[in-house]
């Protein structure tokens, strides 16, 4: 298969991931639409350096995410020279509606600093600690540590977005 | 009490059902391809580049005068003082651009983040670099006097003057190594300090220093 249809399908099979994360990372649907356009170009121009020791999902999260925590301060700038390619390039059908539970928890991990939110996507798509700590960079009793904080604030946001 | 298990049982479902909404245009994918030049460190690779050239360039001039000026020891000596400098400058901008080369989405994180934020504080280096020059402020007067009149100043100089500036070196050393550990502080002791970086440095500066902080404290709080 050579690269253009390697991209093609690696983005096409794994287009929940890229924009599961960087829903979560975009403040509103313009920087969502240059978010997804910018972790896709990344994608392209990283192919040629991907290894098969990772799981081909491992390393598209790696970079989503990579591109995601440092996209969203240079965003002002980039805009301004942003060639975009259209609009209607994602959505075909509406967005499946959220329970009430569900919008919680997005509007929770979205006022999460760039790196807890990455750990909590990574926990909620079912990533193991030691996964979570190799992607992270991190150790993996520092994702167990960092995982029960965040269990804890959770608690509390709920509780307080709940009680009447 | 919801619990964050909880609302992982009902996470696969709602991304089954978002997969199932979401296509990806083929012209999106295709115009993608194209747009390489956006590669949003290119013009930084660029600047890098330029910035070799130039150390180089003066390094080669610098070796020159070093050439030239063979038998008048002050001016030698200044101006092997300056070609040190900028070696450390072409070390510094070459270092960039490995790093620039080097640098993968791919990786963990933390590593990559850091590495970008360390592309970034590259013009505070660069500026800590010049400072690091003010206690040897009289290599400058010592070439700069020899390659525009011809004089060397020690061998001329008043003796008076000369250890005056002697006495102002040794005291700029220990100011000058603190300022610069201080330059290098998310939060410098004081506020002139910050005011300096602020005004010598682009305000990127401010927000690369911040964010290795947040980097490193969120590596290290695992207790």
């Amino acid at each position: 298969m050579d690269t253009e249809h390697a991209f093609a399908e690696i983005a096409n099979r794994h287009r929940g991931i890229i924009y599961k994360v960087a829903r979560s990372y975009a403040r509103n649907e313009e920087e969502l639409q240059d978010l997804v356009q910018e972790i896709l170009l990344q994608i392209w121009l990283s192919l040629k350096t991907y290894r098969s020791v990772y799981a081909l999902s491992t390393w598209l999260y790696r970079i989503a995410l990579n591109v995601s925590i440092s996209f969203l301060r240079k965003e002002e700038s980039r805009r301004k020279r942003l060639d975009r390619v259209g609009n209607k390039w994602i959505l075909e059908q509406p967005l499946p509606e959220r329970s009430e539970r569900q919008e919680l928890l997005h509007q929770w991990i979205q006022q999460l600093d760039p790196l807890n939110r990455a750990l909590i996507l990574l926990y909620l798509d079912d990533y193991s600690h030691a996964e979570i700590a190799d992607i992270l960079g991190i150790s993996k009793s520092n994702v167990g540590t960092k995982l029960s904080r965040l269990r804890s604030r959770l608690k509390i946001f709920f509780t307080k977005k709940i009680r009447p | 009490m919801i619990d964050l298990q909880e609302l992982k049982t009902e996470w696969p479902e709602y991304n089954r059902k978002l997969d199932e909404a979401l296509t990806l245009n083929k012209l999106l994918l295709s115009k993608i391809q194209r747009q390489e030049a956006r590669r949003s460190l290119r013009p930084l690779w660029t600047i890098r580049l330029w910035e070799t050239n130039i150390w180089l360039v003066i390094i080669v001039a610098l070796a020159v005068c070093i050439g030239a000026f063979w038998g008048h020891a002050a001016p030698t000596i200044s101006a092997g003082v300056l070609l040190l400098f900028s070696l450390a400058g072409l070390i510094g901008a070459i270092g960039q651009l490995v790093l620039l080369r080097q640098l993968d989405y791919g990786a963990p994180i933390l590593a990559l983040q850091k590495k970008l934020e360390r592309i970034r504080m590259h013009q505070l280096w660069f500026e800590r670099l010049l400072l690091a020059m003010l206690p040897l402020y009289m290599a400058h007067v010592f070439f700069w006097t020899y390659l525009f009149f011809g004089i060397d100043l020690y061998q001329f100089g008043d003796q008076d003057w000369l250890q005056a500036n002697i006495i102002l070196t040794l005291i700029l050393i220990p100011f000058t190594a603190w300022l610069l550990r201080e330059m290098g502080k998310v939060h410098p002791r004081f506020r002139w300090i910050a005011a300096l970086r602020r005004n010598l440095s682009h305000w990127q500066i401010e927000h690369a220093l911040a964010k290795l902080d947040y980097l490193r404290k969120w590596e290290q709080q695992a207790h």
